[in-house]
């Protein structure tokens, strides 16, 4: 017994430093593998936060400038569609209160307060959290395009897995043929304004330039969101499929202004998805 | 003492400087390669005398709450600890017991500019090499990855003695 904690007394430090580090390795692998723990460890809790909306609040008023010129080009194009819209369908075709032209998706608007892009898992987080109605599992856009996924909600902030995140994976489309492809986010291939297609067909005619949208399947997104643009195209022979490099309509390194995408059809949805 | 007033202004300020300043830094499409890691400073500059026991206590709290703010729980701090048990290892690889007095602290203007580069370069390149193939898992892109930990010590030493000539050069 006393040579027991004569050893123990001799070895005490690396035994404590064996003691801290399965602490932290269990902290790393644990909140890793399961999204729904950890909730005042992750970076949406209120003080760290707290303060990332304060240095927002701070540098914001910098980029008011560039803010309103997204707004008024988004503003732009949503007016373009709609008026557009109503001289092909015309006014009196649309009736208030028909179940076919229930709302589907309601948008609240969020300002991005902290952006990660030059990290390997990266992480945006929102000013707005289970008070104003952000659940998980729901999705942002951006005033260009899609940006991310919901993952962790406090009360007054949320954290959102980005597109640039390895973890991410979303079914999109072609916009041209309506092929379905698989979103892939490489670090150590991609930089963050860019990501891989891959697993569409090698007939499919894809070309420079062409648009990626969401397919809205999963019910994350309304169909039709960008996503970006194709980079350079490469054909996998053995799997007979194409290898796209999409450019990012949104640029993760100045995102400041989101839209929670909220749908009110899910749970209905997801009882036809399981 | 770790526990004085001195030491706990460093330890925030470290802290504040890494993920508001440090993190932020935007190189463009280049930033990827450079996420330099600079808390390690808080480990390495104390001085000879302090316990293992109170360097691994300060290295616990100081990796959880940088990895709270960066979201990536459990990272910094395991190999934090790491660096932490290794640093007399890396220490007397490069200087022999005698050379350096117990009881001051260990930065650029008390062990020399060579010490200093080879010490503190030793350290912060294997805490980024052990940092991004933990963070990856696996030995992928091994050559990429080499690069980026070489980027990223040499620009954290140039934080440092930035730092260093700001907060604690005297004439």
């Amino acid at each position: 017994m006393r040579n027991i904690i004569l050893l123990i007394q001799k070895y005490r430090n690396f035994l404590f430093f064996l003691f801290l580090e399965f602490i932290a390795l269990f902290f790393l692998f644990s909140a890793t593998n399961n999204y729904h723990h950890y909730n005042y460890l992750s970076s949406s809790n209120s003080i760290s936060a707290g303060l990332y909306n304060f240095q927002y609040r701070m540098t914001s008023y910098f980029s008011l400038r560039e803010i309103n010129n997204q707004l008024m080009v988004e503003n732009a194009n949503l007016k373009n569609q709609v008026l557009n819209r109503d001289i092909v369908v015309g006014r009196k075709y649309i009736k208030h209160k028909d179940t076919t032209f229930k709302k589907n998706f309601l948008f609240k608007e969020v300002s991005v307060i902290n952006s990660q892009y030059k990290f390997y898992k990266n992480n945006l987080i929102i000013n707005a959290g289970t008070k104003s109605g952000v659940q998980k599992k729901t999705g942002l856009i951006g005033t260009k395009g899609l940006l991310g996924i919901v993952t962790n909600v406090s009360s007054n902030y949320a954290s959102i897995r980005p597109i640039i995140n390895p973890d991410f994976g979303l079914k999109i489309l072609h916009k041209k043929s309506n092929s379905w492809g698989d979103l892939i986010w490489i670090p150590e291939e991609n930089s963050f304004n860019n990501v891989y297609v891959k697993n569409i067909p090698i007939y499919t005619d894809v070309k420079e330039g062409d648009f990626f949208i969401t397919s809205g399947a999963e019910g994350l997104f309304p169909r039709g969101v960008v996503i970006g643009r194709a980079l350079s195209i490469k054909k996998n022979i053995e799997k007979q499929t194409l290898i796209i490099k999409v450019k990012l309509e949104e640029d993760f390194s100045s995102i400041k202004v989101g839209f929670v995408v909220k749908n009110q059809f899910k749970e209905e949805l997801d009882q036809h998805l399981n | 003492m770790i526990f004085e007033l001195k030491n706990i202004i460093w330890f925030f300020g470290l802290i504040f400087i890494q993920i508001f300043f440090v993190d932020a830094l935007d190189f463009g499409t280049y930033s990827s390669f450079f996420s330099p890691v600079i808390i390690t400073f808080f480990i390495l500059k104390q001085r000879l005398n302090t316990t293992v026991f109170q360097l691994l206590i300060a290295a616990f709290f100081l990796g959880i709450i940088t990895d709270v703010f960066r979201n990536t729980l459990g990272l910094n701090t395991s190999i934090l600890l790491i660096i932490t048990f290794l640093k007399p290892t890396f220490l007397y690889a490069i200087s022999s017991k005698e050379d350096i007095e117990k009881d001051v602290d260990l930065n650029l203007f008390n062990i020399g500019v060579f010490r200093f580069l080879l010490f503190f370069g030793i350290s912060i390149f294997t805490y980024h090499l052990l940092f991004f193939l933990l963070e990856q898992f696996s030995f992928n892109n091994f050559l990429i990855l080499l690069f980026r930990a070489i980027i990223n010590t040499l620009s954290a030493l140039i934080f440092l003695i930035f730092l260093q000539y700001i907060f604690i050069y005297k004439k």
